[in-house]
């Protein structure tokens, strides 16, 4: 970016430097503008203007910088160069190509230093689609540049322009030469757009084609729409709120309805964005249920927000209950989140709190629903707070993470590394070029954006980088393509916003985040979707975030805002990270809200029974949880024979189908055939082994077959179909023998 | 020559608040110039037209509103020279062992610049470091930093300084250092660091940077980042390997939380300020290797973590910056094992790349997937045990409880001077996975289990 002299000539002046908060005066610039401060001309953005004062959040350290130094407005929001060259880049938080700034100044990131987003000196061949007379719309192709050897750049008219075509260039182009000619502007194969505003579309789809990860479980048991959105965060999620109606239980005897709660309640209130949280003064006093028994407890706050989606149970005893799919009840085996539920499981509710006994009910029917809808909650501290958990620390999601980069069927790829290890970010950095892409063979990086912005890197940079991603990923959406958009971590850009926020010394919100927080993440994820373009064709974004709460607490306010928004919830956990079984996510307190979206689709083109198996392989390891239960008091062979089998199933299931090497040539990516293949080969050993166990056939016997070995490695061998074949005919021989002896 | 200002207005913990001064540069570094003739360091931690406030290293103790300040228009910066290995300086960097001054070749910032992510190299080194638990089951890598997290009173310190005393790249040719930064340990702690130091010969290659407990809490904030700094004029300068043992993490983040108080920020969970992630960060992250570099930071950061409390925000916020940690347990120390490394919650994030064929041994991944999986099986078998008694458990639990045991006692517990290859780890692992059927052992391939396993080779043997 130069300054013009008349630019400069109108430069303010430094006040005060605090970090990365820089105030200045003697500017009247429009919020979110970018600015220039200093001597080095370090790069700002406007984030605050009071009085004469202009606050600035400096991308870069600001060590050395003294008032009295000029600031330049650049009159110009944070822009992004969108065009050919995107892919295979590598930027820091505000599209500065790392490799060019390694060219610049070496190993070390230092300052005072840019960069084009794209490269002015390359050419590229376009390829024009319209010509002169036509009249084009906001988002038409105008023509195409091939990118990568598999992607097709597709130039389109920027929104908000239109007009009629009067020239129109073949050839080969530099990004910034024009090569449309319209009667009200001149295009170039780049087009610029603030980072800070989403690009617009003509219409949202409901997500209903899954986006294939190659992760069984992923794609069979917790799938992602394209254009869906997904958390991963470490351990278990609360987030327990319920619609207005629903009736509260006080200790008198009475019952109010959870929206009278929060209408009596009187205290200090905070608000943001439809939220709204009350510290009550005077607290309730209510019944509430701790390890399946009935406790006085007192609500001592009151909360009201919104939701897009609910989960409704109805129940044998008459109850009907309408929930945030995070909702947790009571169930058998612990707690359960409302997404979880299914029909016939049993739920722990209280009859008569005076006897402090509580009784079981069975869910008969379960939906779930879409809309818009107020939801409240009440806080009781004891019980029901749900501090700590698990011990995020020590979870792996990146693995997960770059497996999902590297395999789902996305055509573009945007990895965002906010606040990330620097370690761990070369690790992506050297990795993605020497993978192969399993749709083209040819090298993944050639489909992908990497944004890197390491957690020693500038804070603001940081703030920056998410959307700078997400605005890539809208403009190849624009052009008609599915993109995979990873943010990894969410949590590390809150506390980015955080710093910030406290830099500025703004009223702090609950942990010190800003009060804001909530609706800049719910802004972010709105960005996802499926989507008619402005010209028409398909596109979507799907985001894949990552959270990771501090401590383990699934009730900070990055999580909770996180889950209130995401539709799939990916529970990693330490236990079976410990275990070594991985990917490591918790098949019972995962969930996705999209398998009832999608089942058509997998009926269609995979399988008519997926959904079922799918059914059928969460009954088996819910079963398992439940039996697990009774093992522990009593022992293994203290079980039916049915039950113990039903308990080596889910071992199956688990070992054979859920464990997944992300290091293995073969393993690491499963077609969704080879995956149906894989589960409907262990429910045939678990219908053969109960139809021999009917026959008298020892639990010894059909345990000890050798085709349960084969069907154990089959998922690493090369012939994979052939293995699963013959393992399967080897287990009908093998029970066929059982049978006759 | 810098002005010397007489208008403090207001001290406020280690923070001194100097008005009607020349326009002052952020981070800039200061002197005081106390009454009685002592000269203090300080460092601007907010710089406006009408207010400088500076944090004050050593400590406010005797200044007072007629000290002088001077504002030095440099950030801090320490004096490099390859002389520093063999020396003992200061938390802020002067010399204290009766040595003279070190002659610097260069000065660079201590602040140090962020390490440009796309010239980072993937670390991928194997070290072995003659510790079982963690080179089989957590390998250790050039560049990564992997800390150590303890409690009050476990043997960390003496972990590290073995880590520090056996640590060996196989087939290495380049030098090796170390740089050790204490911040607020005891003078007995310190002691034990550095006469280990001398008895091994290790002081010759080693810089210590000491803060200890009776200095200022406020140079604890500097320490580390000379150390770092020294670490990095070594490895990218020298070509030297250098491994930085920063201890105790927990004093850091003490000091952190005391400005921040000083400064009236608002404190973020149990006090700490908002910014500790990124500021710790800026230590972890000066770990790494560089293309085109031959040298390396690989750090271990101690913290002894207060109440074992791992949410505790020091453990929490490191382990999301660092690559993984070693768990020191008080159960295993307990019992009287040396080292007392928890294999389960502990974790290397970048053992992958580090033990691949060529490095170590191609059984190595399958092996420490095995024990992890079966000493996990082993432990939960102990929690059967106490609640059923041993005569309920079946076969495969009884089997599993032995297993746990016999891996504590033989595979976890090692002397305090034994140094074992990663090959005698291996071998140690075998024999105790022997004691389990082949059936069990769902972690290691056919193929592996047949050429590592003793029954096979014996067999073989035979055969042969």
């Amino acid at each position: 970016m130069a300054v013009s002299a008349k630019l400069a000539a109108e430069a303010g002046e430094i006040h005060r430097v605090a970090g990365p908060v820089v105030t200045a005066t003697g500017l009247r610039p429009r919020m979110y503008d970018v600015m220039l401060v200093g001597k080095e001309q370090l790069m700002g953005e406007v984030i605050r203007l009071r009085g004469d004062r202009t606050t600035i959040q400096v991308y870069e350290d600001t060590s050395g910088i003294r008032p009295g130094e000029p600031v330049v407005d650049t009159k110009q929001p944070l822009n992004l160069e969108l065009g050919p060259g995107l892919l295979g880049s590598i930027y820091d938080g505000i599209q500065r190509p790392l490799p060019v700034l390694m060219d610049k100044m070496g190993d070390f990131i230092l300052r005072g230093v840019r960069a084009p987003g794209l490269d002015r000196q390359k050419t590229w061949p376009f390829q024009p689609t319209v010509k002169a007379g036509d009249t084009v719309q906001p988002g038409q192709v105008i023509g195409t540049v091939q990118e990568a050897k598999f992607v097709e750049h597709r130039i389109t008219v920027p929104p908000k322009m239109s007009g009629k075509v009067k020239d129109v260039k073949a050839g080969s182009f530099r990004v910034d030469e024009p090569i449309v000619e319209l009667d009200t502007a001149k295009l170039t194969l780049m087009q610029t757009w603030p980072v800070r505003t989403p690009r617009p579309v003509r219409e949202k789809m409901m997500p209903s084609i899954p986006l294939i990860t190659g992760q069984r479980v992923f794609d069979f048991l917790f799938p992602i729409a394209k254009g869906g959105t997904a958390a991963i965060p470490g351990g278990f999620g609360t987030g327990k709120c319920v619609v207005g109606e629903t009736p509260i239980q006080m200790r008198d005897g009475t019952s109010i309805t959870a929206k009278e709660a929060f209408q009596s309640a009187r205290g200090p209130r905070r608000s943001s964005n439809g939220e709204t949280f009350i510290t009550m003064d005077r607290p309730i006093p209510v019944w509430t249920l701790s390890h399946r028994r009935i406790l006085a407890g007192t609500a001592t706050a009151a909360y009201r927000g919104r939701t897009d989606c609910l989960v409704e149970l109805r129940t044998a005893g008459g109850r009907e209950l309408l929930l945030t799919p995070i909702h947790r009840l009571f169930t058998a085996k612990g707690e359960v989140s409302a997404a979880k539920l299914a029909v016939g499981d049993r739920i722990i509710v209280s009859e008569n709190p005076a006897t402090g006994h509580a009784v079981a009910d069975v869910i008969t029917a379960k939906h779930v629903r879409w809309g818009r809808e107020t939801v409240y909650d009440l806080t009781v501290p004891g019980p029901h707070n749900f501090l700590g958990g698990n011990l995020p620390t020590v979870l792996h999601n990146t693995v997960s993470e770059h497996q999902l980069a590297k395999w789902c069927d996305a055509k573009i790829v945007v990895y965002i590394g906010c606040g990330e290890r620097g370690n761990e970010m070369t690790e992506v950095l050297t990795e993605f070029p020497h993978l192969e892409d399993p749709q083209t063979g040819r090298p993944l990086m050639e489909r992908t954006v990497l944004i890197a912005n390491t957690s020693n890197m500038p804070v603001a940079a940081r703030e920056a980088s998410v959307y700078t991603g997400m605005t890539i990923a809208e403009y190849y959406r624009d052009m008609g393509y599915d993109v995979a958009l990873m943010a990894d971590s969410t949590s590390r850009w809150a506390e980015a916003m955080r710093e910030i926020s406290s830099r500025l010394e703004e009223m702090p919100g609950e942990e010190g985040f800003p009060a804001y927080l909530s609706a800049r993440l719910s802004e972010f994820y709105e960005r996802a979707g499926r989507v008619k373009t402005l010209a028409g064709p398909e596109g979507s974004i799907s985001v894949v975030g990552a959270v990771s709460p501090s401590g383990g607490d699934f009730s900070e306010p990055v999580t909770q805002g996180t889950l209130r928004i995401t539709k799939v919830f990916w529970a990693l956990d330490t236990k079976l990270r410990e275990r070594r079984h991985f990917p490591a996510v918790n098949w019972l307190t995962s969930y996705s809200l999209y398998s009832g979206l999608l089942d058509p689709w997998y009926r269609k083109n995979i399988g008519e029974e997926w959904p079922e198996l799918r059914a059928w392989t969460s009954k088996v390891l819910q079963e398992e949880a439940e039996l697990e239960e009774i093992v522990r008091l009593v022992g293994a062979d203290a079980l039916p024979e049915d039950q113990q089998l039903t308990l080596a199933v889910a071992r199956m299931i688990r070992e054979y189908f859920l464990q997944q090497n992300a290091f293995h040539k073969v393993d690491t990516f499963a077609t969704l055939a080879r995956q149906i293949a894989l589960i409907r080969a262990v429910r045939q050993y678990f219908d053969l082994g109960q139809k021999a166990l009917k026959l008298d056939v020892s639990l010894k016997d059909i345990a000890g077959i050798k085709s349960r070995e084969l069907l154990a490695r089959v998922k690493f061998e090369e012939k994979y179909d052939e293995e699963i074949q013959r393992a399967v005919a080897q287990m009908e021989d093998e029970f066929r023998k059982l049978e006759v002896a | 020559m810098a002005r010397e200002y007489r208008t403090i207005t207001q001290i406020a913990g280690p923070l001194v608040f100097v008005e009607k001064t020349e326009f002052v540069g952020y981070n800039e570094l200061v002197e005081l110039l106390l009454p009685n003739g002592e000269r203090r360091r300080g460092q601007v931690l907010d710089s406006s037209k009408e207010v400088v406030v500076v944090q004050v290293f050593e400590g406010t103790a005797g200044v007072d509103r007629a000290s002088g300040v001077k504002f030095l228009g440099e950030t801090i910066k320490l004096g490099v020279s390859q002389d520093m290995l063999g020396r003992i300086l200061s938390g802020s960097g002067d010399a204290i062992d009766g040595g003279p001054p070190i002659i610097p070749d260069q000065r660079r910032d201590i602040t140090g610049a962020a390490i440009n992510p796309y010239a980072r190299d993937n670390p991928k080194d194997f070290i072995q470091t003659g510790i079982s638990t963690i080179d089989t089951m957590n390998a250790l890598v050039r560049g990564q930093k992997l800390p150590l997290f303890s409690g009050a009173g476990l043997p960390h310190n003496e972990v590290a300084l073995q880590i520090a005393r056996q640590s060996k790249v196989p087939d290495a040719v380049e030098a090796f250092a170390v740089v050790f930064a204490a911040m607020g340990i005891t003078n007995e702690e310190a002691r034990a660091f550095m006469n280990d130091f001398e008895r091994t010969g290790a002081l010759k290659r080693a810089v210590l940077f000491l803060n200890l407990a009776d200095d200022p809490a406020v140079e604890r904030l500097i320490t580390p980042r000379m150390a770092l700094t020294a670490a990095e004029y070594l490895a990218y300068e020298k070509d030297m390997h250098v491994l930085v043992i920063l201890t105790d993490m927990t004093n850091y983040a003490e000091a952190l939380r005391q400005i921040g108080a000083a400064r009236e920020e608002v404190p973020g969970r149990r006090g700490y300020p908002g910014y500790m992630y990124t500021d710790l960060s800026t230590l972890y992250e000066r770990a790494g290797r560089i293309k085109g570099k031959r040298g390396s930071i690989t750090q271990i950061p101690i913290a002894a973590i207060p109440d074992d409390d791992w949410t505790h925000p020091i453990a929490d916020l490191s382990a999301y910056i660092t690559e993984g940690q070693i768990a020191i347990s008080r159960e295993l120390h307990r019992k009287g094992i040396y080292p007392p490394v928890d294999p389960l919650p502990s974790l290397s994030r970048l053992m992958g790349p580090g033990i691949d064929v060529k490095k170590t041994r191609e059984d190595h991944k399958q092996v420490s997937d095995q024990l992890y999986a079966a000493y996990a099986e082993g432990k939960d078998a102990r929690g059967l045990v106490a609640i059923v008694g041993k005569e309920a458990l079946g076969e495969r639990d009884r089997r599993f409880l032995e297993f746990a045991d016999r891996f504590e006692q033989e595979f976890i517990r090692q002397g305090r001077e034994e140094d074992r290859t990663v090959v005698e780890s291996l071998e140690i692992a075998w024999k105790l996975l022997a004691g389990l059927d082949d059936a069990w052992l769902t972690k290691i391939d056919r193929k592996t289990l047949e050429r590592f396993h003793p029954k096979y080779r014996q067999a073989q043997k035979a055969a042969a």
